[in-house]
């Protein structure tokens, strides 16, 4: 038994060790090293203005869908639904904004409403069915994912719809903030900053986190994991509503075929930047890296004309090497 | 007499069975044959489009039709649609099937069971397994798209093709149409092409870096919908419209808005309604035993903006329902 | 004696067709370590989560501080000042200590912050210095995933969070049971000093010898029923097994169970 205080470690030395081994910094130094070497073999192409508007704009839409995924994962769970789900909205909201007709900005938030709303209903059944019918993540998501697009079809026959109004194409999908930084850039990063702080700073935050690490002792502790889950996985679908919505400004279009492999897309950024599929584990900075190291390879490789294949390769090397490091650092960090 | 002694022991068992009638297969003429289109995939405006002429054709024949599709362009989501179909036991099967060996197995099982087989639009590997195939040659549509392009362009500067998925039988025939045509032009130089997975966000990125590496690019050749979505995206974030000519395949709603915008200049358009039309004829004609032909081409038109709206080029547009 | 802080009096409690308490007593006095033992199916796990408000009983009463009371849920049983440390610790293993000791129960921002449920993780990580200090428990980094910490140690930040919010009864269950010897040694210290903090620290264990080492009192329960109660030093192990085994009982009166 002690009797003075012990010294407790300086917060400092802890965060600093703990940055020299966090799968996050190399992540970034990665993703920097990329940058860097492509900057220097086509600066005028890849540092161009159109070149890194593009990418940052036609990346917003997955970046807003992939914060959503983050909350879901860490409760150790999945959302196979997300792009079923962002298809749906975008056609509900399309469809709403048709027939109200016109074209200020009353239709265009309706449209919004609509889409947002579109999302977190699915998400929400996710969330029941997996909370309350105990229906595994998996299993759920992907009825719901077969679900939301076979709706979606039913409604628009399969035909991509046109006809989303000028002030949401142009002003968002085509506009931009100061003249420089294109509006769909900006509501990505506004998404993604508040879900940091959501992640990192609130009671909402680390309930996901307990839920994910473990479940058992949060119930014991009084937090209703069921609701919780309930919650997540409507936030999950909120976003892909949202993204729905982005979706249209982006392309003036709801496209219904398009949009099949953006589940896993997701999934593979949010466990690419470091967020474990196992839970309790989450970054939505390690998000946002692990959507930009596939855009900025894929943009890169096209520039210096590196054959498609090879894109495709090196972008499931660095994703089976980055769950590799997480296995490896959870097994090295547990020593009973 | 042959007749009559294989007839006895019907008539003894339709004695006891109650069966009426001699001994042959009921004649085909006293019920309607029935044809079953099987889709490319369900929710697609040109597989719509076969199957709204394949429909009105078959009712003007007397012939019961039907069509289904799978829930997207694949072997997984086709094969088990074929077997339905298969096990329904229609007379014949119009098909547009997926490329190569997948499902030539399955074809083969029902052409052994008798049912005649038309490949609409795309064949399988066997191609001796249907009494007919009617197809647009896609290869000469890349060729059409090549010329067309080259014309809006001046026959000088860049171009690019922007791909689907390589495997797809039609969309890889244009890109190589296009690229054999576009050689035979020394003012324009040729990029290559990119794949977009069938996926507009894709394309728009893989464009928009070509874009950037190669600002005075002077066109692109876009196989199919998804991709002429995708790169008008990017020639209008990059302000480019008009000056960066696109030319397209295939309608869409949306596609056709950026015609009328000026930002899509041409689209190549078959005519899914005519091979419709013409599978039901092979088809019928097979089942009763009349000459079929091997190959059909159905041709194609060059929709743009200032001849979209003339009839005989706007029937062509492709239905998203058969009203 | 001074009043029982937890009192429970015949107690029953019946699962489908087994009657896991009948008529089961215990006590349990501010500032002393009470071990509660009996073999298998005696009744223990039921009998704890009785008294820690896991599970509602069929009849019997539940007394704190000799007032009657009736938890709804173990959040009730924490209201009224009792916590559990479960044999799998309870604790989420990807999280630190701080967010550990505060599950459930979090601190938040003044303000309209804290309302939208903003943390004070500030203010949780002091407090969780002080009282891991208070209990002598020195962890090398304080924020490391308690995943990272040994088998020791993550027992101690669970006795810790328990120690922190108790104001009554501690519950301790199988705290040893995966532990080696010296780490044995520091958490039964680490026992006696949540004793001799003035709360009621109630043990369940299968180890005869610490029973022996670290009780004040000992309570035997044997087919849902208390059949013994000895104080320190009355008892040796072969009294302890033959209460266990329904060969003697000692300082109760049996009542007839139906």
């Amino acid at each position: 038994m002690t009797i003075a205080a012990p010294a407790q470690p300086r917060r400092g030395d802890a965060v600093r060790r703990r940055l020299a081994s966090s799968p996050l910094t190399y992540l970034s130094l990665s993703l920097a090293v990329m940058i860097v070497v492509f900057s220097i073999a086509a600066p005028q192409a890849f540092l161009s203005a159109y070149n890194v508007q593009t990418m940052l704009t036609v990346t917003s839409v997955l970046l807003v869908m992939s914060v959503g995924m983050t909350f879901v994962i860490a409760t150790a769970g999945i959302d196979l639904s997300v792009g079923s789900v962002l298809v749906f909205s975008a056609v509900m909201s399309l469809k709403t904004m048709t027939a109200l007709g016109g074209d200020g900005v009353g239709v265009v938030l309706a449209g919004f409403a609509v889409a947002a709303l579109s999302g977190v209903a699915w998400g929400a059944l996710n969330g029941f069915l997996i909370s309350k019918a105990r229906v595994p993540a998996l299993i759920s998501t992907l009825g719901t994912m077969g679900a939301a697009l076979g709706i979606a079809q039913l409604v628009t026959g399969g035909n991509d719809l046109s006809g989303v109004p000028k002030a949401l194409y142009e002003g968002i999908g085509l506009g931009k903030l100061f003249g420089v930084v294109p509006w769909l850039v900006v509501i990505a990063l506004v998404v993604t900053i508040a879900g940091a702080i959501v992640l990192t700073q609130t009671r909402f935050g680390r309930y996901t986190l307990f839920v994910g690490s473990g479940p058992e002792a949060a119930r014991r502790a009084g937090i209703n994991v069921d609701r919780h889950l309930i919650k997540v996985y409507g936030l999950g679908g909120l976003l892909a509503g949202v993204a729905g919505f982005l979706d249209l400004a982006l392309f003036a279009s709801a496209n219904i075929a398009g949009h099949s492999t953006d589940n896993l897309q997701a999934v593979a950024a949010v466990v690419l930047g470091g967020t474990s599929l196992f839970g309790g584990v989450a970054t939505i900075a390690g998000t946002v890296i692990g959507v930009f190291i596939p855009a900025v390879l894929q943009n890169g490789f096209v520039i210096l004309k590196v054959q498609t294949f090879w894109q495709e390769v090196a972008i499931g090397v660095v994703l089976v090497l980055a769950v590799y490091i997480d296995q490896f650092k959870r097994r090295s960090r547990e020593k009973s | 007499m042959r007749k009559i002694s294989l007839c006895a022991p019907v008539v003894a068992l339709a004695v006891l069975t109650g069966c009426s009638g001699g001994g042959e297969a009921p004649d085909a003429a006293d019920r309607p044959y029935k044809i079953t289109y099987v889709q490319g995939m369900a929710g697609n405006p040109f597989f719509t489009s076969l199957t709204c002429g394949a429909q009105a054709r078959a009712k003007e024949k007397g012939v019961v039709f039907d069509a289904q599709g799978g829930k997207d362009y694949s072997p997984q989501s086709q094969t088990p649609i074929l077997n339905g179909v298969i096990a329904q036991k229609p007379d014949a099967i119009v098909i547009s099937p997926m490329a190569g060996e997948a499902m030539v197995p399955a074809l083969s099982k029902a052409k052994a069971a008798g049912i005649k087989l038309v490949f609409a639009d795309s064949v399988a590997a066997d191609e001796s397994l249907a009494v007919s195939q009617i197809a647009s040659d896609n290869q000469a549509g890349g060729a059409l798209a090549a010329k067309t392009l080259a014309e809006l362009i001046g026959d000088k500067g860049k171009v690019m093709v922007m791909g689907a998925k390589p495997g797809i039988s039609t969309t890889d025939a244009r890109q190589r149409g296009f690229e054999e045509e576009i050689k035979k032009h020394p003012g324009i130089t040729y990029l290559g092409s990119q794949y977009s997975d069938s996926q507009p966000a894709t394309a728009t990125s893989k464009f928009g870096a070509v874009l950037a590496a190669n600002s005075d690019l002077a066109g692109v050749f876009a196989v199919s919908t998804q991709e002429v979505e995708g790169v008008a995206t990017g020639v209008q974030n990059a302000e480019k419209s008009g000056k960066v000519r696109i030319v397209g395949f295939d309608t869409s709603d949306p596609i056709l808005d950026d015609v009328r915008n000026g930002v899509v200049q041409s689209l190549v358009v078959q005519q899914p309604l005519q091979m419709g039309v013409d599978a039901v004829d092979q088809a019928v004609a097979a089942l009763k035993g009349e000459s079929t032909t091997a190959k059909i081409s159905t041709p194609f038109v060059v929709l743009t903006k200032d001849n979209m709206a003339q009839p005989d080029i706007a029937k062509f547009i492709y239905k998203t329902t058969c009203e | 004696m001074a009043e029982p802080l937890l009192e429970a009096r015949r107690i029953r409690k019946r699962f489908d067709h087994v009657d896991a308490l009948r008529g089961a007593d215990f006590t349990a006095y501010a500032g002393e370590i009470v071990s509660l033992i009996g073999d298998n199916g005696a009744g223990k796990s039921t009998l704890v989560k009785v008294l820690s408000g896991a599970v509602r009983p069929d009849s019997g009463d539940l007394l704190v501080d000799g007032e009657p009371v009736s938890f709804a849920s173990p959040t009730a049983a924490q209201a009224a000042g009792i916590e559990t440390v479960y044999q799998d610790l309870a604790l989420a293993p990807a999280l630190g200590p701080a967010a550990n000791l505060f599950m459930g129960r979090e601190l938040t921002k003044a303000g309209p912050l804290g309302r939208l449920g903003f943390l004070d993780k500030a203010a949780m990580r002091d407090s969780t210095v002080r009282e891991l200090a208070s209990l002598g428990v020195k962890l090398a980094d304080l924020d490391a995933p308690v995943s990272t910490l040994s088998g020791g140690q993550r027992q101690s930040v669970a006795i810790c969070r328990a120690v922190a919010w108790a104001k009554r009864v501690v519950f301790m269950d199988e705290p040893t049971a995966a532990l080696g010897v010296v780490q044995t040694r520091r958490v039964l210290d680490l026992i006696r000093q949540v004793r001799d903090r003035g709360l009621a620290v109630v043990l369940i264990t299968h180890s005869m010898p610490q029973v022996l080492e670290v009780s004040d009192r000992i309570e035997v329960l044997r087919l849902g029923a208390r059949v013994a109660r000895f104080q320190a030093g009355e008892a040796k192990a072969e009294d302890l097994v033959a209460a266990m085994t329904g060969l003697l009982t000692h300082g109760v009166t049996l009542e007839e169970t139906v």
